[in-house]
């Protein structure tokens, strides 16, 4: 059963397939959708591995908190046209308590080969402009479904915050993009794994029937404009001056 | 009609593609030869699978890669259903290169469907190795690996226990890769349990000849290897610190604990006569475990964001149970010998949402203070100065026990029930001899003993359930507990009091011997209901009601001893019952959204008073109170965040507290022969409004954090006392109700990096006035008390083997009378702190601690230093450092004791002075010394 529905799945693809390749060009992306991912942090891993921790104080933490389970974070990813956007969903009010969130917008515009970052972190508002960046992917041997998709593995790395970051991407679906800015792939990414399970971004559900997808572009884009290689240096020296003060900076910069 | 046109577009490309650069071609089919079109294709480096480019393929199969730079190159094809496959495509190629047809094998439809599709595992493809997370199929507790191999797709387990895998004998089973018990591959599946194993792994047994010449063929046979799992999660851990020094001094202390995903089991033990280094918040957390931060679930809902905000009612810390509740946190405070001895035992159980927990504590704490102290009053004719000398031995002794089941039964539903018991015994002997002066003169001298010995026990159970909604942000919480406390005291009491005339000769003498029992007793029942329903996405409706039943019985039994004979004293001996019923209703509206949050809401509460009150025996009511009060509280909060990461916050509230039915009976308390107490039938509820502010704003690129808080308070109504003191300095008091007190506060902190990482610091200034008035021999006497406290640390920490911690406080009160303005004083207390610690030469650490304090007070010309340096020097030892050995000199200069004063009392306590130490500790996992300071965030 499972089998066969692969298989039309194989079918609407082909079928997808044969437009494009009428409407003139084989590399034409027009998949358009809008795919929720889950985002969960292992904030006990993280700090484990922070320099200062002893064997004591990892054993205490993960005694204390290491049966708590959060429920993580919903992110949507609206794409269109070669053109993505990628933010966190807007949290629900229901403790009945309301706390400011802070902006976090990624625009990333694959034919162009532009991004547009509205990143709020440690005290500012930030406007990253610039070209994207093409990342070197390693592709591994291993596949795994993703809601309902077969994905192939890649590996890369980020050096700003030391992380080795695993991509499952789908290439059934024909976009190159995916969530935390991250994209260059021959399909959608519908699984980041950041350092083997400290923060893991999971597609819970992909909408590819929508009769039309718009990209929710801010009107407005304030906050201070910075090129992406400033940014990452306020990153980067942020996470290793707290580091060399014995603390955890993933409190404050998303890991 | 499709051909033509792709030809056109491989031509385009063609033609775009005449440099030095090179192409590569391929078709890709399936093992019939049919062509898959736009399966994927990734260009691949050799060298590490970089990929360099992709593409999909055409109508007819074929692919290419054009402008490819010269290097060694993977090619691999994907396609949904099929293994990937790669060809390698070596780099002495200049020209144009065709791969040719790349043959593509179908995914077994097993593996698809159960590993992929059901397991959600990922299968893992290394050449003919296809290997799959065992852990993700769910086997029995206690399977054996033959039971997990019987679920995997593509797996056989005759009754024999003979494996085949795809229809082929599996002739090895290698664990971790390693053969497992020679050649019988039944031995490891039958006997290796399989919740050890993390991943399957099954390939074609190679012959001798294929692994040397990497030659593949169709074998025969496979091989299986099984890995198994890291332990994760499954520990124990522990530590023993035993020391002996100088003065007969002995720390004892150890923690034990096992612990695995579903259980966690511990076990503590202290002991010490120093008062030093007991259960620290550390050694509690690694007690608790999981529980270590539970704490809340029973307290009476209020206003505030989903109900945290909440009431406490009839002594959640002062009624009776606090007695009991208090032997287990005995901080030994200022001065004193003490001989300390607790431990328990804590066992916790999660799995599936629900949580049980259950904790046994012991602890026995003894202190021995002997000190002096002395306490002034002024009145508007006269003062007068009472000095004592005292001597204190108390011992106490208390059995805890807890009991914590919580579920959530679904993700709407949670359910909590919670019980707890404690046993206490506690006796305290003192003697206490006083002179009391009147303008220097003295008027009387006591000699007091006393022999309380109380035995007391509670038993708490407490249910709570919360319910969510299907409707967003709807919510109900319900919960009800019981209570039941007895205390139980009996109280030898001797004393004799001389009374001096003017000349200083005995005038007088007073004798009591006497023997008093009292039994108290308290039950309550409390119920709280909580509903909050959203209005709309901003608008919250939130009502709660508190009911609250306690009932109060006390049977105090005096008895006058002379001789071998008992007198009943029907005077003291007393019998009483009240009744306090609690009725609150609230309700509040809510604005909660981006960060703005708005509370605006009512309350209505209903006090009823009844108390009985008589004398033993068949002694009729002398005593009754029947009195209700009603009142209204507001309430106000709003909090927003003005700037980014800056928070602030104003809240009104105004609280009512009912008055104690002790205080309303109308009769003459005589216990204490020197300060009688009389009720007051006429008190109404203490009402105070409190007003109040807050912000503070953290920048975390500078480090810089800042705090502003601002509070006044307007007591509406006032518990106090008016006194009367006659010539012979006797105390007659009663409970009044005042107007006009009041009291304001205003403190700043911050926090900054001088030098970012090596110099920090923070300052906090704290102002504040309190006006509190009282009634003496009828003159109204405000005392209003001023005080300023400034504080600075500064933390220094150049290199990893140094840290200073340099702290200074001081605390400057002004105190000023209406009545008796000679007697306005100013006191100073400062504390200098200043900690170093090293790391030296052959891993040595040195570890310095002085701390200075300074008392004055210019009224009592009081200016008193107590320097207190400690040093220790230790060296972690043993293999994986778990040994530490510690020599420690405490109080070098000899200067410890426990010293307080205020604007009108001043005490002295003997403590444990000088002595040294040698101690060693074992870890199980190990120390790691540092010499900074941790701080979390």
């Amino acid at each position: 059963m499972i089998i066969y529905s692969i298989v039309m799945i194989q079918k609407k693809i082909l079928l997808g397939f044969l437009i494009f390749i009428i409407g003139g060009s084989l590399y034409a992306q027009d998949v358009k959708g809008v795919v929720t991912y889950n985002r969960k942090t292992d904030y006990i891993s993280i700090i484990s591995k922070l320099p200062h921790m002893t064997k004591e104080e990892v054993d205490r933490m993960s005694l204390t908190w290491g049966n708590w389970a959060s429920e993580g974070r919903d992110h949507h990813l609206f794409f269109k046209k070669n053109k993505s956007l990628y933010q966190p969903k807007k949290r629900e009010n229901d403790n009945g308590y309301s706390w400011k969130q802070d902006q976090f917008v990624l625009i990333r515009d694959y034919k162009n080969k532009e991004r547009e970052d509205v990143i709020e972190t440690l005290g500012n508002l930030y406007h990253i402009k610039g070209p994207l960046v093409k990342r070197k992917w390693k592709i591994l041997n291993e596949i795994r479904e993703i809601a309902g998709y077969l994905c192939m593995k890649a590996e890369t790395y980020n050096p700003i915050k030391d992380q080795t970051i695993h991509a499952w991407f789908a290439d059934g679906i024909t976009f190159s993009g995916g969530p935390e800015g991250f994209g260059g792939l021959p399909g959608l990414i519908l699984e980041i794994d950041i350092n083997n399970g400290d923060a893991v971004i999971t597609a819970t559900s992909v909408d590819l029937d929508r009769e039309d997808v718009t990209l929710p572009i801010p009107k407005k884009i304030k906050g201070k404009k910075i090129t992406e290689e400033k940014f990452d240096a306020i990153i980067k020296k942020y996470v290793k001056e707290t580091i060399e003060g014995k603390k955890n900076p993933y409190w404050r910069v998303r890991y | 009609m499709k051909s033509p046109l792709l030809s056109l577009l491989l031509c385009l490309f063609s033609i775009s593609c005449l440099s030095q650069n090179y192409s590569i071609k391929g078709i890709v089919t399936d093992t019939l030869d049919v062509t898959l079109i736009s399966s994927t294709v990734l260009l691949l480096e050799q060298s590490d699978s970089t990929m360099v480019d992709f593409t999909r393929t055409e109508l007819d199969g074929s692919f290419k890669f054009e402008q490819v730079t010269p290097g060694a190159y993977i090619v691999k094809t994907t396609y949904i259903g099929y293994i990937p496959k790669t060809v390698n495509v070596p780099a002495e190629n200049k020209e144009d290169i065709d791969v040719g047809i790349i043959k593509m094998v179908e995914l077994a439809e097993e593996l698809m469907t159960v590993v992929i599709k059901a397991a959600k595992a990922p299968i893992k493809m290394r050449g003919d190795t296809i290997e799959y997370d065992a852990t993700t199929f769910k086997v029995p507790e206690g399977s054996t690996v033959e039971d997990l191999l019987k679920r995997l797709p593509g797996i056989e387990v005759e009754s024999d226990g003979s494996i085949m895998a795809d229809g082929k004998d599996v002739n090895t089973v290698t664990v971790d890769g390693k053969a497992f018990f020679g050649q019988d591959p039944k031995a490891a599946t039958k006997n290796l349990p399989a919740e050890g194993i993390s991943k399957v792994q099954v390939f074609d047994t190679k012959t001798e000849e294929e692994e040397i010449t990497g030659a593949t063929s169709q074998s025969k046979e496979k091989t299986m290897n099984l890995e198994l799992k890291e332990d994760f999660k499954n520990g124990g851990f522990g530590k023993v610190i035993a020391g002996m020094g100088t003065e007969s001094t002995k720390e004892l202390k150890g923690n034990y604990n096992r612990f695995n995903k579903k259980i966690q089991f511990s076990l503590v033990g202290v002991g010490n006569n120093t008062g030093r280094n007991g259960l620290s918040w550390n050694d509690y957390q690694d007690f608790m475990g999981s529980q270590s931060f539970n704490f809340g679930g029973g307290t009476d809902y209020g206003f505030g964001g989903g109900g945290w905000r909440s009431f406490t009612f009839g002594g959640g810390s002062g009624g009776l149970e606090s007695n009991i509740q208090s032997i287990f946190f005995n901080n030994s405070g200022n001065g004193g010998l003490p001989e300390n001895y607790n431990g328990g035992i804590n066992f916790n159980y999660e799995h599936n949402k629900t949580k049980v927990s259950s904790v046994y504590y012991y602890n026995q704490s003894g202190i021995i203070r002997d000190g002096n102290s002395s306490r002034d009053r002024f009145f508007q004719e006269f003062t007068t100065n009472e000095e004592a000398t005292n001597l204190n031995d108390n011992l106490s002794r208390g059995h805890r026990i807890e009991l914590e089941f919580t579920k959530d039964i679904d993700s709407l539903h949670f359910v909590k029930l919670k019980t707890n018991g404690a046993f206490i015994n506690e006796n305290n002997q003192a003697q206490e001899n006083t002179e009391l002066r009147k303008d220097g003169v003295l008027t009387s001298t006591s000699d007091i003993k006393n022999d309380i010995n109380t035995n007391g026990y509670l038993g708490n159970a407490l249910l709570l359930l919360r319910k969510k909604f299907k409707k967003k942000g709807r919510s109900l919480g319900v919960n009800a507990s019981y209570l039941y406390t007895e205390l139980e005291d009996n109280w030898t009491q001797n004393s004799v009091t001389n009374f001096y005339n003017n000349a200083a000769e005995i005038d007088s003498t007073a004798i009591i011997n006497q023997l008093n029992t009292n039994i108290r007793n308290k039950k309550q029942l409390k119920a709280n209901a909580l509903y909050v329903e959203p209005l709309s996405e901003k608008f919250f409706w939130q009502t709660f009601y508190n009911f609250s039943n306690r009932e109060e019985t006390g049977d105090r039994e005096v008895n006058d001893i002379s001789g071998s004979e008992r007198l009943l004293n029907e005077d003291l001996s007393r019998t009483y019952i009240n009744n306090i019923d609690l009725d609150r209703i609230g309700s509040s509206l809510r604005y909660s959204y981006e960060g703005v949050n708005i509370t605006m809401g009512l309350g209505y509460q209903r006090f009823d008073l009844k108390g009985d009150f008589k004398g033993k025996g068949d002694s009729p009511i002398i005593g009754k109170v029947d009195k209700i009060f009603t009142n209204w509280i507001p309430h106000f909060s709003l909090n927003f965040e003005p700037i980014r990461n800056g928070y602030m916050s104003f809240g009104y509230s105004r609280n009512a507290t009912e008055p104690s039915i002790d205080d309303l009976q109308p009769i003459v308390n005589n216990l204490n022969p020197q300060y009688i107490v009389i009720g007051n039938p006429g008190l109404t509820p203490e009402i105070n409004n409190r007003f109040s502010t807050s912000f503070n704003h953290s920048h975390p690129l500078s480090g810089r954090r800042i705090n502003l808080n601002a509070s006044i308070e307007f007591n509406e109504s006032q518990f106090s006392t008016s006194e009367t003191v006659d010539s012979f300095l006797i105390t007659t008091a009663q409970p009044i109700n005042v107007s006009g007190g009041r009291s304001w506060d205003v403190s700043g902190s911050l926090n900054f990096p001088i030098i970012k990482n090596r110099i920090t610091t923070r300052m906090r200034l704290n102002v504040g006035q309190n006006i509190r008035p009282s009634f003496v021999n009828d003159i109204k006497n405000n005392t209003t008390s001023l005080s300023y406290n400034p504080y600075i640390r500064v933390n220094i920490t150049p290199v990893d083997a140094i840290g200073i911690y340099l702290t200074a406080r001081s605390s400057f009160v002004n105190t000023t009378y209406d009545i008796n303005t000679s007697q306005n004083q100013s006191t100073r207390n400062d504390t200098y702190s200043a900690e170093l610690t090293a790391k030296t030469f052959a891993g040595i650490f040195l570890n310095a601690n002085f701390n200075y304090q300074k008392f004055k007070n210019n009224r009592f010309n009081v200016d008193r230093s107590i320097p207190i340096l400690n040093l220790s020097i230790y060296k972690q030892i043993l293999k994986g450092n778990r040994g530490e050995i510690r020599v420690s000199l405490y109080d070098a200069f000899n200067k410890n004791v426990g010293f307080t004063s205020s604007d009108t009392y001043r005490s002295e306590t003997q403590s444990l002075a000088r002595y040294v130490m040698l101690s060693f500790t074992y870890n199980i996992r190990g120390i790691q010394s540092s010499a900074h300071k941790k701080s979390w965030w």
